[in-house]
């Protein structure tokens, strides 16, 4: 049993970016010597995010954690074997946050009873799980037989109340039961939710001679989550696989040890989607009232034919391994088919409700992977490994549903708009999803360059003729954002008790949208702090070669092909280097059983053809991780 | 040997059966219960959540994007061109017609959207009806819910045919709006509105046989829950919507039928559910004391608890550009004081405020015993509808219902309409009637559509179907192939 408590703080400091934001040339302290609060700017505040640590203020999550695992296990031959587990996990936990009067979000606020703001969030959740197996294996000749069954079941359960409060003139009075009020229009809310699920497996594992493998695999499963004419989804998979190194035409190779086909195909199953869609439910009016009565009116348009979405995979692979198993790889090829993907259906209004869950849509994605290793040197305890590994993936969207058609329009509506609430919405390329193409694909419209004239940008439309107008209706497949190939490589090595591990991460191919640039060159808010490139890069007067656009231009800079840059990179994503005193006469004689100095370093470089700004957020940090493990 | 370990193979494998048919036919345990929400199931196991449902309805129906603003004094109202409004009124593109325009789009979907969410939530209660046992239900209330859930689904589909098809005067056959008779995601065709007409007189009749039961009807006991049926679609609601439908059909024959049976109902010996308006009740001095809306007379009425807060941007001085009001011309010739000396009517009498310069209608700022109702169906359209039907046939009835009417309003005697009248004649009487009788009750743009007017009073627009029949919105003609 295990009982977890834990307790975390935000820092009061905020984030990096407030501060990165803020003008150079604002002052910190006034004349007096008192930290400033805020700055006017043009009638609205800006905060000074320091002033924040001189006050109490509160951000604390907490909680705890408790789990109990139980395991059974009952040979009853020595073939046959029973396996029982149960589980429970139980989760509190409470979030507070607190911030006064004084805080600098309430800044550009006036009402008083509105200053100073607390949040709680209080929850709960238990996991139950457990499952009952049974094995049996038995051999005759060359035939062997592995067999297994399983039944098991899951509930979840969960229940979580937040709560908004208002009016904190102190600092200190830093619990919730000292507000003023009820935040504006605010009450309870939260979530809560329930479900079961439970199914049961069944599988045969059949070799002849340790030649030809083959296994069959069902399962079934149910649960509360889908359609009552739904409740149970099967699911099945086949595979088989050849060690051709152990025919007898290949009996006694030295070169080749290992040389294995598989081949898998089947169904897998999987979830994901709200708890009651498939049922009919009712909930009751909170805030309406008729004629002394609360009613009661139906959650959504119910679908009791909701059923499992289900992935058809089906690959193809080969191990091997030679020469004294020095070079051990493996190769695959896969094609997975998304089936009766959940979806939300456009509904006309006429039923009632504008949308519903169905399965439709269908995705596919394609690739392969490959992995090798080499021990190029191996004498005694000291080796020298190097390996590498390659991947490839496709994706198409193979059939979508009219909702899908809808969120596009609805998108490039949004796009096309003078602002908006969120101006990522309007800035940042879309999911467009649209048949045949991948779902990573970005969408901008092609862009011919900056006017030298007049520093606008001249746009290509569908048909070939140049405009200045961004147009929804222009935009292409500028660019893949999923790379042709990612891998990793390095080295692994250790000579004479020094230990060396490099490790590298590299994609090629495929585009970035670098939406950094955008934001931080051409939708700048020239009231804050900004990238120097606003002020040498843009354009100014007639005849600028710009490569960005007028600076005079406040209007947002809409996804365009300028900026899908081809995204080629190379990390240097870990070096660990150690030091083990194994052998070395300072253990044999000493009490300590093994000693170890090993220093770790993350993401040491990265090479891209990409420049870009990592966020002032979560800045760039290289750390370093010195250690030492010592066995007495 | 090797049969011992046959036999334990079985017995494995049927322990595994076991367990797995054990939890097939366990399907209860995926029955769960969410706490938050209520499963249909359980919900309509008892009563109380028919009942619920059918007020969740009501309360939705009480919004402001259906009775509580559009189809009354709002949108419906601006229509009928009886407002005069400031240049920036928010009213200012529903005024012109211009149902192109976001906003008007926005509450002419939203209509769209609202009604057909309240009969897809009748139809889910009105699914469970047709296994619930009976017993579960206390006095008179399986009857009574019953009709009242398919008389609103009718009423609702009715307002729909109303806003969204042609009038059947213009074009019987052309498309209706799709009748939606069960809670499914699957889209219904739309038929002619002839036969859409005969989908809604189908439910209101049935409607009205359920509602039989309605003490506002069986006038027996409880007679003093009867201000409280008024707040429900009730026995007359059902069987007035009954006669204007027969009338928006073209079926005068059977409007004077259903209107005559129920204006015979109201004859004073038989103990009126409903009764005109005294002068006692207008004429007080307090506020609170003076019944504007014509309470007694509302045959159906919604409850709208935030009345104040909803008119008051309307109905004002103070409610600046976005106000509705009435010039003294225009209420002079509505109510024709100068023309005939008309003026005492009590709907202009009391009707009214005036700030110096303009008129304000008032009966929606209500007090005391008569606050929160929305008028929705009156007791003087049953008289309308039985003159309009029989102007041809029996014209003297015609005058005679018509001068009920105006005799109730404070028109005298002396002023009553004469018996000489023609049939066009009659009809002009009741068309003033109309804009009399339901200012900024949203009744009026479908006067002009029923009989397909060419033009609407105050409107340099010709009245085509381009503006008698509304847009429907693009979702409903995209995915529903409309």
């Amino acid at each position: 049993m295990f009982v977890t408590n834990n307790k975390s703080s935000e820092s009061p400091y905020g984030s990096f970016g407030l501060y990165a934001r803020m003008n150079p040339y604002s002052r910190i302290y006034d004349d007096n010597g008192q930290l400033i609060q805020s700055y006017n700017y043009n009638g609205t505040f800006e905060p000074n995010p320091i002033w924040n640590t001189t006050i109490n203020t509160k951000d604390v999550s907490e909680y705890t954690d408790l789990s109990n695992y139980f395991y059974g296990e009952w040979k009853i031959k020595p073939q046959l074997k029973l396996v029982g587990r149960l589980g429970i996990t139980a989760k509190d936990y409470q979030t507070d946050i607190f911030y006064p009067a004084s805080h600098t979000n309430f800044i550009n606020e006036t009402n008083v009873y509105q200053k100073g703001s607390y949040n709680q969030t209080t929850g709960k959740s238990l996991y139950t799980s457990g499952d009952l197996g049974i094995n049996y294996s038995f051999m005759k000749g060359s035939h062997l037989f592995f067999m297994n069954g399983q039944v098991n079941f899951n509930n979840t359960k969960y229940d979580r109340v937040s709560l908004s409060a208002e009016g904190f003139p102190n600092d200190q009075m830093d619990h919730v039961i000292f507000a003023i009020q009820y935040a504006d229009g605010g009450k309870p809310s939260g979530s809560e939710g329930i479900s079961h699920s439970a199914g049961g497996l069944a599988s045969l594992n059949y070799s002849f001679d340790e030649r030809y493998l083959f296994d069959a695999n069902y399962r079934l499963t149910g649960s509360s989550e889908y359609g009552s004419n739904q409740r149970w989804g099967t699911f099945w998979s086949v595979g088989a696989g050849w060690n051709i190194h152990k025919e007898k035409f290949f009996e006694g190779s030295s070169f080749i040890n290992q040389l294995k086909l598989r081949f898998s195909t089947g169904y897998t199953g999987s979830q994901g989607f709200n708890t009651y869609e498939a049922l009919s439910t009712v909930r009751y009016y909170t805030s309406e009232a008729y004629y002394g009565r609360i009613g009661s009116y139906l959650v959504s348009m119910a679908n009791p034919n909701l059923r499992w979405q289900s992935k058809y995979d089906s690959s193809v692979g080969v191990d091997f391994s030679l020469a004294n198993k020095r070079v051990n790889g493996r190769f695959d090829y896969y094609v997975a088919n998304t089936e009766s993907m959940l979806t939300d259906v456009t509904l006309p209004a006429s039923t009632g409700f504008n949308y519903y869950r169905a399965n439709l849509g269908k995705t596919e994605n394609k690739g392969i992977e490959a992995n090798l290793n080499v021990r190029v040197y191996q004498k005694d305890n000291n080796y020298v490994n190097v390996y590498a590994s390659a991947a490839h993936n496709k994706n198409k969207l193979k059939e979508i549903s009219n909702s899908l058609q809808a969120f596009n329009n609805e998108q490039d509506e949004e796009k096309s708009q003078e602002s908006s609430a969120s101006k990522e919405s309007i800035t940042t390329p879309s999911v467009r999803y649209i048949e045949g193409e991948s779902i990573n694909t970005i969408w901008a419209v092609k862009s011919l360059g900056i006017d030298p004239q007049n520093g606008k940008e001249i746009y290509m439309k569908k048909d070939g003729s140049v405009t200045y107008e961004w147009d929804a209706d222009d935009q292409i497949a500028a660019g893949d954002a999923m790379p042709s190939v990612t891998g990793t490589f390095g080295i692994s090595s250790e000579i004479k008790n020094i230990g060396c591990n490099v490790a590298f991460y590299y994609r090629l191919g495929g585009q970035i949208y670098n939406s950094t640039l955008v934001d931080k060159v051409e939708n700048a808010n020239l009231a804050y702090n900004v990238d120097k490139r606003v002020y040498t890069d843009r354009w100014q007067k007639a005849g600028d070669m710009a490569l960005y656009k007028a600076i005079s231009n406040t209007s947002y800079t809409r996804p365009t092909t300028r900026f899908v840059e081809d995204y080629n990179t190379l990390t240097l994503s870990s070096v660990n280097l150690y030091y083990d005193f194994r052998n070395t006469s300072l253990v044999k004689k000493s009490f300590l059983q093994q000693l170890r100095f090993s220093v770790n370093m993350n993401d040491l470089f990265v090479i891209s053809s990409v420049k870009t700004e990592r966020g002032t957020d979560y800045p760039f940090a290289r750390n370093a991780t010195f250690s030492i493990q010592a066995t007495f | 040997m090797k049969i011992f370990v046959k036999n334990n193979i079985i017995s494995g494998i049927s322990l595994i059966v076991t367990l797995m048919m054990f939890l097939t036919s366990c399907d209860d345990y995926f029955d769960v219960s969410p706490k938050s929400q209520i499963l249909t199931d359980e919900h309509f196991n008892r009563e109380s959540g028919f009942l619920d449902q059918l007020t969740g309805v009501y309360s939705k129906m009480s919004r402001t994007s259906m009775y509580g603003r559009e189809l009354t004094f709002g949108l419906a109202e601006v229509l009928s061109q009886n407002y005069d409004m400031d240049g920036d009124n928010v009213y200012r593109y529903a005024v012109e017609y211009d149902y192109d325009n976001s906003g008007v789009q926005s509450r002419i979907n939203s209509i769209w959207s609202s009604a057909y969410n309240c009969i897809a939530n009748l139809n889910i209660m009105l699914d469970y009806y047709q296994n619930v046992d009976s017993a579960i239900f206390t006095e008179n209330h399986y009857n009574l819910y019953r009709g009242e859930a398919l008389g609103l689904r009718a009423f609702l589909h009715f307002e729909l045919m109303r806003s969204f098809a042609a009038s059947p005067v213009y074009n019987s056959g052309a498309l209706g709006v799709p009748y939606i008779t069960e809670y499914s995601p699957s889209v219904t065709p739309q038929v002619s509105v002839n036969e859409t007409m005969d989908y809604i007189i189908g439910d209101l009749q049935e409607a009205v046989s359920y509602l039989e039961s309605d003490s506002l009807y069986s006038a027996e006991s409880k007679y003093a829950y009867r201000g409280e049926r008024q707040f429900y679609f009730n026995y007359y609601a059902a069987k007035q919507t009954l006669a204007r439908a027969y009338l928006w059909k073209g079926d005068l024959q059977n409007a004077a039928i259903v209107a005559e049976e129920v204006i015979e109902d109201y004859s004073e010996e038989r103990t009126p559910p409903f009764s005109w308006t005294h002068y006692t009740e207008i004429q007080g001095v307090k506020n609170d004391e003076i019944n504007r809306i014509f309470s007694g007379e509302l045959v159906f009425r919604l409850n709208i608890t935030n009345m104040a807060d909803i008119v008051d941007p309307y109905f004002t001085e103070e409610a600046g550009a976005n106000s509705f009001y009435f010039t003294e011309e225009k209420l002079d010739a509505y109510f024709e004081k100068s023309s005939k000396g008309l003026g005492n009517d009590f709907r202009s009498l009391f009707g009214f405020s005036y700030d110096g310069e303009n008129q304000y209608l008032w009966k929606y700022h209500q007090y005391g015993s008569f606050d929160d109702m929305m008028p929705v169906i009156r007791l003087s359209e049953i008289y309308y509808i039985a003159a309009e039907a029989q102007k041809e046939t029996n014209p003297a009835r015609s005058i005679e219902l018509l001068n009920i009417v105006r005799e109730n309003r404070n028109i005298t005697i002396d002023d009553a309409l004469p018996e000489t009248l023609t049939a066009e004649e009659i009809q002009e009487e009741i068309f003033k009637e109309y804009r009399k009788e339901f200012l900024g009750e949203g009744q009026l743009f479908y006067y002009y559509k029923r009989l397909n007017y060419s033009t609407i009073e105050g409107s340099s627009v010709a009245a085509t179907n381009a503006i008698y029949v509304w847009p429907m919105p693009d979702g409903e003609i995209e995915f529903g192939n409309r």
